[in-house]
């Protein structure tokens, strides 16, 4: 059996931490709350199960989040719920630059996240939501630093491509585009 | 940073602000640890049984050719074989005897002195006491050879009667026909226009009239003029021409939420319409609900609801629990709540299972199942809901096709329903929610 004081330090983490891995596992399950919360409960029991080791090695939240990028790829490949699907096609970009015209764009970039390749999906998020150097990233992958770097670079050329009009709007209206 | 690189991350970042994880993590997660040991040991136990059973599979070979080998039995029970024992990750048990689906909601029972006052649909439309089962007949509004039809807008309801089956069905517009309105708890209906659709309007705007060219036989091909109309019946402002094949669903905000006037097998698709600039402003995948200022979407089964408000352009996440899909919803008149026709299922071809009502509180996106509100979908009843006029008190009724229907009633904080029986008279439905 656990020690008591073990399980305490898991509860400390968990309430500390489960909000930050949620949006992260949110985000790699484009957004599916139920499935975020079921990836989020597996990582986070594995993580249980060797607790002692994990927490003594004093990065407890980078083993769970090595987990749940690791796992949101292998889930899906395992449950084949969500197989690759096509981009949507691209949207017409409103003319004004209002409120409406950015929640549009937000909601077609996610759209667009949802439906890249779990891998490249897990890539996008550990760099662009958790900010995570692209060679911590490798690690965490079990991938070469070059595999993360053309992961990347696909994954926004995808959406880049998706987003085209739109992105070119945006960059007009903003003065800094360089896509 | 690239222009792509900054706005997928704000994009990110705004889609999953403020998301909180469930209360109950740690319990779920160390429930998950249990069966995770149940299963090892039960792995352990098997292995140790196979390992037990060869050499007597071995031994019997020769005497037992014809009968099913020991191993053979083992492996098929083993957990590697089993359904996972997680909620989520199996599919639900199918029963040899399917059981008959409830027809009536249950719950504890609605005291006799609560009295809702429930608008009936009738070529003479009234008002039904629920306390003393009185109807009280709205005068204004002349018996219709058509049946009128309902839709509820601020503060009351607009009538109009509807023919059936026009002509030209099913492609062309329903026929230009006078438009009433009924404050809530009137009993006289004022005549405001005529006019052939009609949809909910927000601010300033009451309604939204919607004609057609005259002759126009096919309405998915015209395009429709929208003329928005205050309380009082004036012009609340400029008429607009609709894109073609959409009608007004109700205005949100500044916008027109527009719904495809042909609505063929998948997703519908949802524009949010500037009648300002004509230009669409965003698309939305099976709209739930709409308001003067929000609008509810979910796009598949067990995925989250978004819930954004037009007016402060913020959204929200709304857990859906696992294989059900939210439908047919409705926002309280403060906009706090939201209530949701839950399906207890999908079939194959998209249609709702045993419908359930769940009530999301917006503040703490806390979505509640009300208890004993499940009823078939197959049963000849409907479940219909409603927000009782100016306050967070849901009304849902079981309307059937003979007399006997049953409401109940929901406040906020409350776990289970309550219930009556009522009777209305032969020809007339209780009418609640959006439309009737």
């Amino acid at each position: 059996m656990r020690a008591p004081d073990t399980a305490v330090s898991f509860e400390e983490f968990v309430h500390a931490r489960s909000g930050s891995l949620l949006r992260t596992a949110l985000l790699l399950t484009g957004q599916n709350r139920a499935e975020a919360e079921d990836l989020l409960q597996g990582a986070l029991e594995r993580a249980y199960r060797h607790w002692p080791r994990v927490s003594e090695s004093g990065e407890p939240e980078r083993y769970v989040r090595t987990i749940l990028a690791n796992a949101s790829a292998d889930r899906w490949r395992r449950l084949a719920r969500r197989p690759e699907r096509a981009l949507p096609a691209n949207h017409e970009g409103p003319s004004t630059h209002d409120l409406a015209a950015e929640l549009a764009d937000r909601d077609f970039l996610l759209r667009a996240l949802a439906a890249l390749p779990p891998r490249q999906r897990a890539v996008v998020v550990l760099r662009y939501f958790d900010d995570l150097p692209e060679a911590e990233i490798a690690e965490m992958l079990g991938c070469s630093l070059g595999t993360v770097k053309s992961q990347v670079a696909r994954a926004l050329a995808r959406l880049r491509e998706a987003t085209g009009p739109q992105a070119t709007a945006a960059g007009r209206q903003g003065g800094q585009g360089r896509d | 940073m690239t222009d792509i690189e900054r706005r997928l991350r704000e994009a990110m970042l705004a889609a999953v602000d403020g998301e909180l994880p469930p209360a109950d993590l740690v319990g779920r997660v160390l429930r998950m640890h249990r069966r995770y040991l149940a299963r090892a040991v039960g792995a352990a136990v098997v292995g140790a049984v196979l390992l037990a059973a060869v050499p007597v599979a071995f031994a019997l070979r020769g005497a037992d050719h014809g009968r099913p080998q020991p191993i053979a039995s083992a492996s098929s029970g083993s957990p590697a074989h089993s359904p996972s024992p997680s909620p989520r990750s199996s599919h639900p048990p199918r029963h040899a005897h399917s059981r008959p689906e409830p027809v009536w909601m249950r719950g504890l029972p609605l005291p006799p002195a609560t009295d809702l006052r429930l608008l009936l649909a009738a070529r003479d439309p009234a008002w039904f006491s629920t306390a003393s089962g009185g109807i009280t007949t709205i005068a204004g509004l002349p018996r219709s050879r058509y049946p009128y039809t309902f839709v509820r807008v601020r503060g009351g309801w607009d009538a109009r009667p509807s023919p059936k089956v026009p002509a030209c069905t099913p492609d062309c517009p329903d026929p230009r026909m006078p438009v009433y309105l009924i404050a809530d708890g009137s009993t006289v209906a004022r005549r405001v226009a005529v006019t052939q659709e009609t949809a909910p309007g927000a601010g300033h705007v009451l309604l939204w009239l919607e004609t057609y060219p005259p002759g126009t036989t096919n309405a998915s091909t015209t395009r429709a003029t929208a003329q928005p109309v205050s309380a009082s019946g004036q012009p609340a402002g400029a008429a607009v021409r609709l894109p073609t094949g959409y009608g007004i669903q109700q205005q949100v905000g500044r916008y027109l939420l527009l719904s495809p006037d042909l609505q063929g097998p998948g997703p519908v698709i949802f524009k949010l319409w500037d009648p300002m600039t004509s230009r669409v402003v965003r698309t939305f995948r099976n709209v739930v609900a709409a308001s003067a200022s929000q609008i509810a979407w979910s796009i598949c089964a067990g995925c989250a609801m978004h819930v954004l408000d037009v007016r402060t352009g913020r959204s929200k996440l709304i857990g859906v629990p696992s294989r059900t899909w939210p439908y047919d919803g409705l926002f309280s008149s403060g906009g706090r709540f939201l209530a949701v026709h839950l399906s207890g299922g999908v079939t194959a071809n998209g249609y709702a299972t045993l419908g359930r009502i769940a009530v999301i509180d917006l503040a703490t996106r806390r979505l509640q199942v009300l208890v004993g509100s499940r009823v078939g979908t197959d049963a000849p009843a409907a479940l219909i809901f409603g927000w009782r006029a100016g306050s967070d008190t849901l009304i849902a009724a079981v309307t059937t096709a003979h007399p006997s229907a049953q409401i109940g009633t929901w406040h906020p904080g409350a776990v289970r329903l309550r219930v009556r029986r009522i009777s209305v008279p032969p020809g007339m439905t209780v009418v609640l929610g959006p439309y009737g």
